[in-house]
């Protein structure tokens, strides 16, 4: 019993993976369904069946979630969980939040999905009280898994190529090779290169006129590489190292400004960082976790234009990150288990652009968690303590920013035999002011509070087969009441933009998902999946202003999605679609603001067979098929028709 | 016979009076030329910058008699395209009309009813233009860039005949006395302003001011500047009226700020607008004399509103002051010239800069 307790808080789809290898895909999902919290989640294989080109596009999929997306490949895609903002979704890649603190908010862009073993998506917090502190500290989380090595019957090594290539010039082959060294340690290395012209045809709308365009300056190149290494130490404990490079030069086509095809902004990018991950089961009852990481990114931004002195301007910013975390995990009793987490991260950053040359901040985070569980309820709660602390320059001192926050949820399964959940979840986050909010020059204010949300849901999911013929049908229905207060913004006077804590937001709405596999013969197996999102997302920051209880910039009110997948002895097929109302690009909502809604189609074919020795996969994609013209961001548009080939070969 | 004589008079009035009114007609369709709407004779158009990168600037028309229904975005109406990104600046010449559109790097030429007539891009070749002001047929546009220019623009044909450098970024430019003065920004750290002598289009002299110089009047031969001071300075030094005298070119501080001026009969119409709260004054350019307040009961959402324009219609006198909160439709109040309010109205788009007036 207790060994099973504690076997819930461990990395449940990894370890199960390497157990069970492909029966845990695309079935039964019991921990999102018995989850306090709205957790969403895909895998290797659902990714790769439904012909998702970016880590952008298949977040883009989990209900409540919005992607702000600048268009093209190399275009900043953000994701923000049911509105609440970029800076209080936390993206972690690999157990390890990844950080900021210059701007805050994550291009998940970069990342590859090539390499992702799952993408979960926890609104508010996973059940999992075992991690680390910063996990714990955003009103959400999306978590980027990569793939353990596994190796094809009794081999010790392994080898991948692929190559995709698609339209607008983009070619990406990739490699990775695994190696068994010894029976308990393994390393993987990956390496990944992309590059596109990323010149693609648009419909412009000036008024009445209606012209065929193309996007220029979207051109990319990046690379990217990584070394992983494994190492099972003893039975209970287990030591992973990971190294982590990535460079880019992009163009930034900027913003379709109309009768101005004047775009030369570019952008370098260099981010490195390596990570240690250690965990020791000591016990049944007691657990420990130790994370470090070490994160160098750099990037330049180029901009020509007459108006600046010499015709150009260049801002460059590198920062560093030091992160240490330490996470105790201790079950007194059966069902009943306590964590202790404490993180703790120094950040520096050095730019041109800012009023201070070089800030640095000091962060501390003590999470402490408590979860019961019993066959009828799980009940959790935690209270995350944060201290922040940033170096002023030497005349002003230090300012701190201190606070606690705390988190609660339950869930209830009222019938054993029945796998019906009830659950609510309360959670009280803040984000604290970036660098750019504090520094930046001229807009800066360093006098700025953090920006709290608070998050409440209520929600029902079941899982279960209605008929005999249904392989499993899972479905969630989640209400939720999010407020974000102190909201910073960018606040005009007189002539100049400065930073504010202005600004009240309230979000209602509603998110479905549904999920259902039938196979229809012995060998045709259909998966069909679904989400719909309702939201009000309203300003109601002063009743006197034109956009008092409107909705607010870029949130629809309606969106949703769905895919088909049908998996066949010689072929597979998959269809997603994707639509998404109408919202305003500005906070007035009059009809001269409006951006209209999109539907977007997807279909994806793939068959893997063998060629001895090799596994070869091939995969094509005819992504937004329907050439449906749109944009996420207002003058920024989106690629319409566009293909990709794949073929994948395992030696 | 005394009928006869007397309906032959009355149908010669009336002949008259048809063939003057038609006369009138010709005379008011001149520039309306293209029009899908009809519009009366008097007639106000408000210039709305819109919001950065947005392409959501436009012209809003307005009939100061009451005599038509206010037209949001006429341009689009009338031309079937937007007017483009960031409306700078907008001035009215006989029957026509020029906008310049800074963000799009065009100068649009409309008919007195917003319908284009012809457009230059700037695109390539020159900085972002910005302001401009016009003299016997021509048009003088400030352009950004390193130097900036002063481009002579042909109002006919709208062709680039020349240009003169001048200081880093110019924003505003005026003509008076044969002569051009523009504000030399530099960026926040510019200190003159530029004397252009238009016949031989060269610059002539440069005037030392207080720094940032920007908003330009010319009132009675004299030029009046506001300069902006040091943004993230000192306040005191922020939005400083000074007056630079028209013949000895020397540049005096009058020690009151300003953040918008205009000017009807020798008196200017001044409005320190801090985006808190609104202090409006006047300055009588004859007596050197400042005066109080020139409104009456000023509406309370009118003393804390940020005023982005402040404008007299030359016909007649009347104050025109437009507010914006930066990200939704301004609001314009309209004034009598004694300051007693006629009517608020939305400006039909965000950040009313400019208006002009036709009689």
């Amino acid at each position: 019993m207790e060994g099973e307790g504690i076997a819930l808080f461990i990395d449940d789809t990894v370890q199960k993976k390497e157990l069970e290898e492909v029966t845990v895909t695309g079935k039964n999902r019991p921990s999102a369904l018995q989850s306090s919290a709205p957790l969403q989640m895909m895998t290797k294989e659902e990714l790769r069946r439904l012909g998702y080109q970016n880590l952008a596009d298949a977040v883009r999929r989990f209900a409540g979630v919005s992607v702000k997306d600048y268009g093209g490949i190399g275009g900043l895609k953000t994701v923000s969980i049911r509105n609440l903002g970029a800076n209080h979704t936390a993206v972690s890649y690999d157990g390890v939040v990844v950080s900021n603190c210059q701007a805050g908010q994550i291009d998940i862009g970069r990342f590859s999905l090539d390499n992702v073993e799952t993408l979960s998506l926890a609104v508010g917090q996973e059940n999992n009280i075992f991690q680390p502190a910063r996990m714990q500290a955003s009103a959400g989380v999306l978590s980027i898994k990569t793939v353990n090595p596994t190796f094809r019957q009794d081999r010790n090594y392994g080898l991948q190529a692929k190559v995709k290539a698609g339209s607008f010039g983009m070619i990406n082959p990739s490699l990775r090779y695994i190696q068994k060294l010894t029976d308990k340690i393994r390393i993987s290395l990956d390496g990944n290169y992309l590059r596109a012209d990323g010149t693609y045809p648009f419909t412009l709308t000036n008024g009445s006129l209606v012209t065929k365009e193309k996007r220029y300056n979207s051109d990319i190149e990046t690379w990217h590489a990584e070394a992983n290494l494994y190492c099972r130490l003893n039975d209970s404990s287990s030591l992973n190292v990971k190294a982590y490079y990535f460079t880019s030069e992009r163009g930034l086509p900027g913003s379709i400004t109309l009768y101005n095809p004047e775009q030369k902004e570019r952008l370098w990018d260099q981010n490195l960082f390596t990570q240690v991950h250690y965990d020791n089961y000591f016990s049944a009852r007691w657990a420990l976790k130790a994370q470090l990481k070490y994160n160098y990114s750099w990037n330049k931004y180029e901009d020509h234009n007459l108006k600046y002195i010499g015709g150009v301007q260049t801002d460059r910013h590198e920062q560093q990150e030091y992160y240490a975390t330490l996470t105790g995990l201790f079950q007194p009793l059966s069902g009943l288990s306590l964590s202790l987490a404490t993180d703790v991260a120094y950040n520096t950053l050095k730019s041109n652009v800012m009023e201070k040359e070089s800030p640095v901040r000091y962060t501390s985070q003590s999470a402490f968690s408590l979860l019961y569980n019993t066959s009828l309820f799980t009940v959790q709660g935690a209270l995350l303590g944060t201290y922040v602390r940033d170096e002023l320059d030497v005349e002003e001192g230090t300012k701190n920013r201190h606070r606690l926050t705390p988190v609660l949820s339950m869930t209830i399964r009222p019938w054993k035999n029945e796998s019906l959940h009830f659950r609510i979840l309360y959670k009280n986050t803040f984000r604290v002011p970036t660098f750019n909010d504090l520094y930046y020059l001229r807009m800066g204010n360093r006098d700025l509070k953090p920006e709290l949300a608070r998050e409440y849901n209520v929600g029902i999911t079941w899982g279960g087969q209605i008929h005999s013929f249904i392989d499993y049908l899972n479905m969630t229905l989640d209400g939720y009441l999010n407020e974000v207060e102190d909201k910073i913004v960018a606040v005009p006077t007189t002539y100049i933009w400065k930073m504010k804590n202005l600004g009240k937001v309230r979000i209602s709405g509603l998110d479905a998902t549904m999920a259902t596999g039938i196979p229809l013969t012995k060998d045709i197996y259909l998966r069909l999946t679904g989400a719909y999102t309702y939201q009000k997302a309203i300003d109601i920051t002063d009743p006197n202003a034109k956009t008092y209880k409107k909705q607010i910039q870029y949130a629809p009110v309606h969106s949703g999605n769905g895919a088909i997948n049908i998996e066949m002895p010689w072929i597979n097929i998959s269809y997603t679609v994707l639509g998404v109302g109408k919202r305003y690009f500005l906070p007035q909502n009059i009809k001269a603001n409006e951006i209209d809604g999109y539907v977007e189609h997807t279909a994806a074919v793939y068959r893997t067979f063998t060629l001895k020795p090799c596994e070869v996969r091939l995969q094509a994609e005819l992504v937004n098929f329907t050439n449906e013209q749109y944009d996420i961001i207002k003058y920024y548009p989106m690629a319409g028709r566009s293909f990709r080939l794949s073929a994948t070969i395992n030696f | 016979m005394k009928f006869r004589s007397l309906f032959l008079s009355v149908l010669c009035m009336v002949m008259m009076g048809l063939s003057f009114s038609a006369c009138s007609d010709d005379d008011d369709d001149k520039g309306d030329e293209g029009s899908v709407v009809e519009l009366p004779g008097a007639r106000a158009f408000i210039l709305n910058e819109g919001t950065y990168e947005g392409n959501n600037s436009g012209i809003t028309f307005y009939a100061p008699n009451g005599d038509a229904d206010k037209i949001d975005d006429i341009y689009h109406l009338q031309n079937n395209e937007r007017l483009g990104d960031t409306g700078q600046d907008i001035l009215n010449e006989d029957s026509d009309i020029f906008v310049i559109v800074a963000g799009s790097k065009r100068l649009v030429k409309l008919n007195k009813s917003g319908v284009k007539q012809a457009e230059l891009s700037f695109a390539g070749k020159f900085g972002d233009p910005r302001y401009m002001a016009e003299e016997d047929g021509k048009l003088y546009v400030t352009t950004y860039g390193d130097p900036g220019y002063v481009l002579r623009i042909d109002t006919k044909t709208l062709t680039v005949e020349d240009s003169v450098a001048v200081g880093f970024n110019p924003e505003n430019i005026v003509e008076s006395e044969d002569k051009l003065y523009v504000s030399n920004t530099e960026w926040g750290s510019g200190t003159s302003v530029s004397v252009i002598d238009i016949k031989t289009f060269e610059v002539i002299k440069k005037i030392d001011v207080l720094l940032n110089p920007n908003d330009l009047l010319e009132v009675n031969d004299d030029i009046y500047l506001i300069s902006w001071g040091d943004y993230f300075g000192d306040p005191a030094g922020q939005y400083v009226l000074q007056c630079i005298n028209g013949k000895t070119h020397e540049s005096a501080s009058l020690n009151e700020k300003a953040s918008k001026m205009a000017k009807y009969n020798g008196i200017i119409y001044l409005v320190h607008s801090t985006g808190v709260e609104n202090r409006f004054f006047t300055y009588n350019t004859k007596t050197k004399k400042f005066g109080e307040s020139f409104l009456k009961n000023t509406p309370a959402a009118l003393q804390t509103a940020t005023v982005y324009m402040l404008k007299v219609n030359p016909n007649n006198g009347e104050i025109y002051i437009g507010t914006t909160d930066y990200q939704s439709n301004g609001d314009i109040y309209r004034f009598h010239n004694d300051g007693t309010l006629i009517e608020i109205f939305e400006s039909g788009g965000i950040n009313p800069n400019h208006a002009i007036f036709f009689k």
